[in-house]
């Protein structure tokens, strides 16, 4: 045998064993049933579209996106100089600290929620205490466990950076020195909210099976591991996340009690979205209010129409599940430390620390180690990057 | 020929003072027919979402029509959802606006969770409850 017949039998070789090693997905890889590929597609298409808020004249601008963003990371924003929004919410952990509870200028109660895809919420934080994004941007920066300023102390700071007044200016054409303080720090809110809107993540792993789906590629489909496949199919099936998981964000936007402790401290309980309910009522910057810009105050339906029952008493906000895998730990007391022990928290649920009169959603489901490993495996795909 | 004149006049004067059970919307055409529960009051209601297909996660707003004759006035109305397999309601509470002919029109419903959801209107005519009923799946 020639020399060059035996390379080309060698590389001929070669070649077969990488193509055995790394198969092309077939189409029998999907595991999916009709009925859970048309409740998968309602998790989509990411991104979603996106509109200005109307209840904030700046929203979409740029150059109040860029004032907003200065303003996010600038420490002289609390009263020690030491704490920025951005202490906590750091973009290179997924726009949160890591931590289980979150610290300012003193230890707070609740875990950090990132801004991932913060514009696209109804409510917002843990208890839903604000109805917009800028409302809710005040609230850190006057609370004194976080930046503990002032309306007043903002003012006289932001009066005193040349670079803020030329912006400030510029951005909502009026004088800083004669706009009272209260205005002031309402449309540096505004700014700041400008900035977070623009904090939308990408498409993920998840999102490239989900658009294959729906375009009726299933060999492209079919790449979608099959762990994933099957921790999917417990998701949308058996485990009936998706009745508050839903949609392209992977959340209701809503509230629900899942089961975790409210006792923060001897005879110190957090109330969770009763709390918030009565806050967001009694806010003077909700969108009921006068510094909605939106002279039909179109945002504000919610604020009007929600419903104080008992049954808000230690309910959470349910988070959306985009991004996981950056922003550990988890649930609003940061109890959790990893994806496996929120998976085990539901799978073992105390149905007693659950409502008497509560939703008949959540049962121990009692996942086996495979089940719990391929839940695990799909809320991962939400997080890594898709790959076309 | 007199006496087919006499009918006709008879029948046409019967017409006239025929209970008008059919007020503008409670025709066919109008929504869904809901079903009623319950005591039995004479009257019936129809409901119209619009959407027609109601979203999840989205707000929408449902015109109701209460239909009976003239003589059953409607002295309250009222509207709530719920999901009678998960034992709970929405979380709003929707307004209500009241028009002519016992026409009633909410805004503020919000379905939250996707599944099997219940309109529930309750009216109260004469004294008496009556409470209507319609299921749709939210998806």
């Amino acid at each position: 045998m020639k020399r060059s017949n035996a390379l080309c039998l060698v590389s001929s070789a070669a070649l077969v064993s990488l193509v055995m090693a790394t198969p092309p997905a077939e189409a029998d890889d999907l595991l999916l049933t009709k009925d859970t590929i048309e409740k998968v597609l309602r998790h989509g298409p990411w991104p979603m579209p996106s509109k200005p808020d109307p209840s904030n004249r700046v929203s979409g601008q740029d150059s109040a996106i860029e004032l907003g963003r200065a303003l996010f990371f600038d420490k002289g924003l609390s009263s020690s100089g030491t704490v920025a929004c951005g202490s906590c919410h750091q973009p290179e952990r997924g726009w949160t600290d890591g931590k289980a509870r979150a610290g300012g200028l003193a230890r707070l109660d609740r875990n950090t929620q990132s801004l991932f895809n913060v514009r696209y919420n109804r409510w917002f934080g843990w208890d839903g205490r604000n109805d917009s994004l800028w409302g809710h941007s005040i609230g850190p920066i006057l609370d004194q466990r976080e930046m503990g300023m002032t309306g007043e102390s903002v003012a006289a700071y932001v009066r005193g950076q040349k670079a803020y007044v030329q912006q400030y200016e510029a951005v909502f054409q009026r004088k800083v020195d004669t706009t009272p303080p209260v205005e002031l720090l309402v449309d540096l809110a505004k700014a700041m909210a400008a900035f977070q809107e623009t904090l939308v993540s990408g498409r993920t792993e998840f999102d490239a099976f989900r658009d294959a789906l729906k375009s009726g590629d299933r060999s492209a489909a079919a790449r979608y591991p099959k762990s994933a496949q099957r921790g999917l199919q417990m998701f949308v099936g058996r485990g009936k996340c998706h009745f508050c998981h839903s949609g392209p964000m992977f959340t209701n936007g809503e509230f629900a009690n899942a089961g975790m402790r409210y006792f923060i401290g001897p005879g110190k309980v957090d109330e969770g979205r009763f709390g918030g309910i009565n806050k967001v009522r009694a806010s003077a910057f909700n969108l009921l209010g006068s510094y909605n810009d939106d002279p039909k105050k179109a945002t504000a339906w919610a604020t009007r129409h929600v419903k104080q029952t008992h049954n808000t008493f230690g309910e959470f906000k349910v988070p959306s599940l985009r991004n996981l895998r950056q922003t550990a730990p988890y649930m609003h007391d940061g109890s959790l430390a990893t994806l496996k022990d929120v998976v085990n928290h539901y799978s073992n649920i105390d149905l007693e620390r659950l409502h008497s009169d509560g939703e008949r959603i959540l049962e121990p489901l009692k996942l086996s180690d495979q089940e719990t490993l391929d839940l695990v495996a799909f809320l991962e795909t939400l997080s890594r990057p898709a790959k076309n | 020929m007199r006496l087919v004149r006499l009918v006709i006049l008879s029948l046409a004067a019967f017409v006239v003072h025929l209970p008008n059970v059919h007020a503008a919307g409670c025709k066919a055409e109008f929504g869904e027919e809901m079903k009623s529960e319950g005591q039995k009051t004479g009257l019936s209601a129809r409901i119209l979402t619009a959407p027609v297909t109601v979203p999840v996660g989205q707000p929408f707003s449902a015109k109701v029509v209460i239909c009976g004759s003239n003589e059953q006035a409607v002295d309250s109305f009222s509207i709530d959802a719920t999901m009678p397999q998960h034992r709970h309601g929405m979380n709003y509470k929707p307004s209500v606006t009241s028009g002519d002919d016992r026409k009633y029109e909410a805004t503020g419903l919000f379905f939250h969770m996707p599944g099997l959801w219940r309109f529930e209107v309750t009216v109260q005519s004469k004294g008496k409850p009556q409470r209507f009923t319609h299921d749709v799946i939210a998806k």
